[in-house]
């Protein structure tokens, strides 16, 4: 009975929240990726920055995370209307994903700038942290109608 | 990318950081005062309605046939004057008139 409503809820808020459901692909295909290549900084100067802040593991850790509480959050907004934060659990999810790809993002931009590493990364990346923005901008939507007037 | 040569990597990513915070703390903030207006009903579409007849070259219609409404009311109101004064002076003239005939 309970996965009957859990769909419902999940299938109706579908449309107006698709751009999170589709951003928890990359964030979580980034994190197993990380996981498992755990030499992947060391690969191309472009990873210079982002080794500098933190190693792989950390940001799989961290990407991960995101993934389970934004998975959490994309289940129960709107289904269970008992629990009130799931939108700002959706929020929190969104920003914590906007740093991660902005971070991914300036690292690449200052290696490409700074020490010849390669450009590509940076549009994906960027479009990416967008998308994010996006999500941030929603789920404050969902935050604003739920808070006491 | 000699252009950005003059800035350091560390100057180039605090001042990359801060803009991140700001389109951040942007997109959180009008997020959720959009969301609350929009469950806040009917008030604000209320407003931007009433903001809209001002503005508009409808209200502006509006406004000047107020205006003519009032200068003919006012006219108006000097027509009616100036036949009450007539009434009071044909009034004043029948006493004058009945007074001269009884003492006549």
């Amino acid at each position: 009975m309970i996965t009957v409503r859990l769909a419902q809820g999940v299938t109706s808020h579908f449309p107006m929240r698709a751009l999170e459901w589709i951003m928890l692909w990359p964030a979580f295909f980034m994190g197993v990726v990380l996981l498992l290549q755990t030499d992947m900084f060391a690969l191309s100067p472009s990873f210079t920055q982002l080794g500098r802040w933190a190693g792989e593991s950390l940001w799989a850790v961290v990407v991960l995370s995101v993934c389970m509480i934004r998975l959490f959050a994309l289940f129960i907004n709107g289904t269970f209307d008992a629990f009130k934060f799931s939108p700002h659990l959706r929020m929190f999810a969104s920003v914590v994903a906007l740093f991660f790809w902005a971070q991914f993002c300036l690292g690449f931009l200052i290696a490409a700038i700074y020490w010849g590493g390669a450009w590509s990364a940076v549009p994906a990346y960027s479009g990416l942290a967008v998308c994010e923005l996006l999500n941030i901008y929603r789920a404050g939507n969902d935050v604003g109608r739920t808070t006491k007037r | 990318m000699d252009y950005l040569m003059g800035i350091d990597a560390a100057s180039f990513e605090t001042f990359a950081q801060g803009l991140l915070l700001l389109a951040t703390a942007l997109a959180t903030v009008v997020g959720i005062i959009i969301g609350k207006r929009k469950s806040n009903g009917k008030t604000p579409d209320s407003l931007e309605v009433a903001g809209a007849l001002v503005s508009d070259k409808q209200g502006k219609d509006i406004v000047a046939a107020l205006d003519n409404n009032t200068a003919a009311v006012t006219r108006q109101t000097d027509v009616i004057t100036q036949s009450a004064e007539k009434v009071h002076d044909t009034i004043i003239d029948l006493r004058m008139d009945i007074a001269r005939l009884g003492r006549g």
